[in-house]
């Protein structure tokens, strides 16, 4: 469902992204993982159409993201940055209503479709009491919430989240572990970028190793000491534990 | 909601048919549409001028609006950031060189001012996309710079003229409404009407835009070819409401400020209050003016400003020391 083919980005003469070669299939959960400063961020900048001078082909449905209309996109595609933006005053209800915004056009304001999907969506994420708070007085963990919802009822089939466990308390990060887990057995397509090997290795299907700007793997989930070494420079080690798979830093 | 709703509407729409009727000439009620000189200024100077009054700061209390959620900053206003710095210098070079003739139906002098604001606007995003930051300082330190070299353009201009010319230069820098009449209506009205239902039917579009990029792009707006839009005709209003009051400041602060801390977590109720207690603030402004030291008028924008600026600078702190 999204397709990258032989992807290239640079700015001036800094290569940032080299020759990437990436296929996410429906109902796959993808980890991104690789040090600061390898690209990752900028991939998922270049995937959602924030940055378009990057060679290459890129594929969302197969549909080209640099001639497919934004609006046809976001039916498709979610993509949640690391730090969101918000300063002036916004309701939850506003922001969460945003994700039927694809769904209107000039003269169609939001229909009793988009209200009933909405309503639906703030009692499956418990979010009811949280409506007309405004979205600057949420903690990041509820902030984090609010804007998974209003991805899912946007109602798309494909979810990029960018280092969504910066700033969240060991509580919040599990409440936001098993809404993804959640998310992808209800079909959604998930591509995390995240450090938290340890906590996201067990949850994925997939995983792509990206350093420097260029993907040193990528493929079905396998815990191999070796790539990991490559791209973080430190040991890391596997144990299973009543029937869990724990991974931990072996220093 | 409603209640606040009515209440504010019925309030202004008193204040709005009251304001034509008090001044210092009484206004006979029982010979209203009598032919003598308490109806003639009831009806060619006290209500045209109320009208205009109305448009125009309701319109500049939108722009300011829109330029708020646009840049994300409740200091971010075409003011602040040197658009109407823009217009100004553009209509007064219009005057200089003689050009108030009409071109193709538009006012050279509105031309020239839709042309001085595009050239601020240009400026502000240059710079910001040169230093890859939207944040209140590069925003503001650019309006300021803006501001700065307008005026001094604005002052060699001025400088040149000869001296009755710069005494009503003078008097439309400082903003003011008093010699609207019907033309001026007329060539505004089906503007206004535009602007505000242009805004209105893309409230979901500013909601938007005001979460940022990469919010309004994951949502399907396309913000980069939605904010030049917004900007050029935002542009294009100020150009004309410069040319026609003068550059009246603040009000496109102000409005938008109360109207947020009224309607917080609304935007539909912050568009329409903003859009209506522009108008209402303006036409109360402007009473003000024509009746504070009678006989004389003070410019209704001297009148904006010694209350604006002190504002400016309670929002600038409260601001700073949230974000701090």
């Amino acid at each position: 469902m999204i397709e990258i083919d032989k992807l290239n980005f640079r700015i001036k003469d800094k290569i940032i992204l080299r020759d990437i070669n990436l296929k996410i299939l429906p109902g796959d959960f993808w980890l991104i993982f690789g040090p600061n400063g390898a690209g990752k961020t900028t991939l998922f900048r270049i995937i959602c159409g924030l940055i378009m001078n990057y060679r290459g082909n890129i594929r969302v449905f197969s549909k080209n993201i640099k001639t497919e209309s934004r609006k046809n996109l976001a039916k498709k595609m979610a993509y949640l940055p690391q730090f969101d933006e918000f300063s002036l005053p916004l309701s939850v209800r506003e922001i969460l209503l945003s994700g039927r915004y694809p769904y209107t056009s000039f003269f169609r304001d939001y229909s009793t479709k988009d209200y009933a999907i909405l309503n639906e969506a703030v009692d499956q994420f418990g979010l009811g009491d949280f409506l007309n708070r405004d979205i600057n007085t949420l903690s990041g963990g509820e902030r984090k919430k609010v804007m998974l919802a209003s991805a899912f009822i946007q109602d798309v089939s494909i979810i990029l989240l960018d280092e969504p466990f910066t700033f969240l308390d060991p509580r919040s990060a599990s409440n936001l572990k098993k809404l993804l887990s959640s998310l992808n057995r209800q079909g959604k397509t998930l591509v995390v970028i995240s450090h938290q090997i340890e906590t996201l290795f067990p949850l994925v299907n997939k995983t792509a190793a990206l350093k420097d700007g260029e993907l040193v793997y990528s493929g079905q989930r396998k815990f191999d000491r070796a790539i990991l070494r490559q791209i973080y420079g430190i040991r890391f080690n596997q144990i299973s534990a009543n029937n869990r798979e724990i991974i931990y830093i072996d220093e | 909601m409603n209640r606040k709703y009515i209440f504010l509407l019925a309030l202004g729409l008193l204040i709005l048919v009251l304001l034509p009727f008090v001044g210092i000439t009484k206004i006979d009620i029982s010979s209203l549409f009598e032919k003598n000189s308490s109806s003639f200024i009831f009806w060619q100077l006290r209500l045209p001028r109320t009208l205009l009054g109305f448009m125009a700061g309701s319109a500049l209390a939108l722009s300011g609006l829109i330029f708020q959620n646009l840049f994300k900053n409740s200091l971010a206003t075409p003011y602040t950031l040197g658009i109407s710095s823009g217009a100004s210098a553009g209509i007064v070079l219009g005057i200089k060189l003689n050009l108030s003739a009409t071109f193709l139906g538009l006012n050279g002098l509105v031309a020239l001012g839709f042309a001085g604001a595009l050239i601020s606007i240009g400026v502000i995003l240059g710079i910001a996309r040169l230093v890859k930051s939207y944040s209140i300082y590069t925003l503001l330190m650019s309006g300021v710079a803006i501001n700065f070299f307008f005026s001094s353009f604005i002052l060699i201009t001025q400088y040149l003229f000869d001296f009755t010319q710069t005494l009503s230069i003078l008097r439309w820098l400082m903003g003011g409404i008093s010699g609207a009449g019907y033309g001026e209506l007329l060539f505004l009205l089906p503007v206004y009407l535009f602007f505000i239902l242009a805004a209105y039917l893309l409230r979901n579009e500013l909601i938007i835009a005001s979460a940022g990029e990469a919010f309004a792009y994951s949502k399907g707006l396309n913000i980069r070819k939605f904010r030049i839009i917004i900007f050029i005709t935002v542009s294009f209003i100020i150009g004309i409401l410069v040319s026609f009051v003068g550059p009246i400041g603040f009000i496109g602060l102000i409005v938008p400020h109360i109207a947020r801390l009224i309607f917080r977590r609304d935007f539909k109720s912050v568009l329409i209050f903003t859009i209506f207690s522009g108008g209402i603030f303006l036409s109360i402004t402007d009473f003000i003016a024509r009746t504070l030291i009678p006989p004389a008028e003070i410019p209704v924008g001297i009148i904006t400003s010694l209350m604006g600026a002190p504002f400016f600078l309670f929002v600038l702190i409260t601001h700073l020391r949230k974000n701090r």
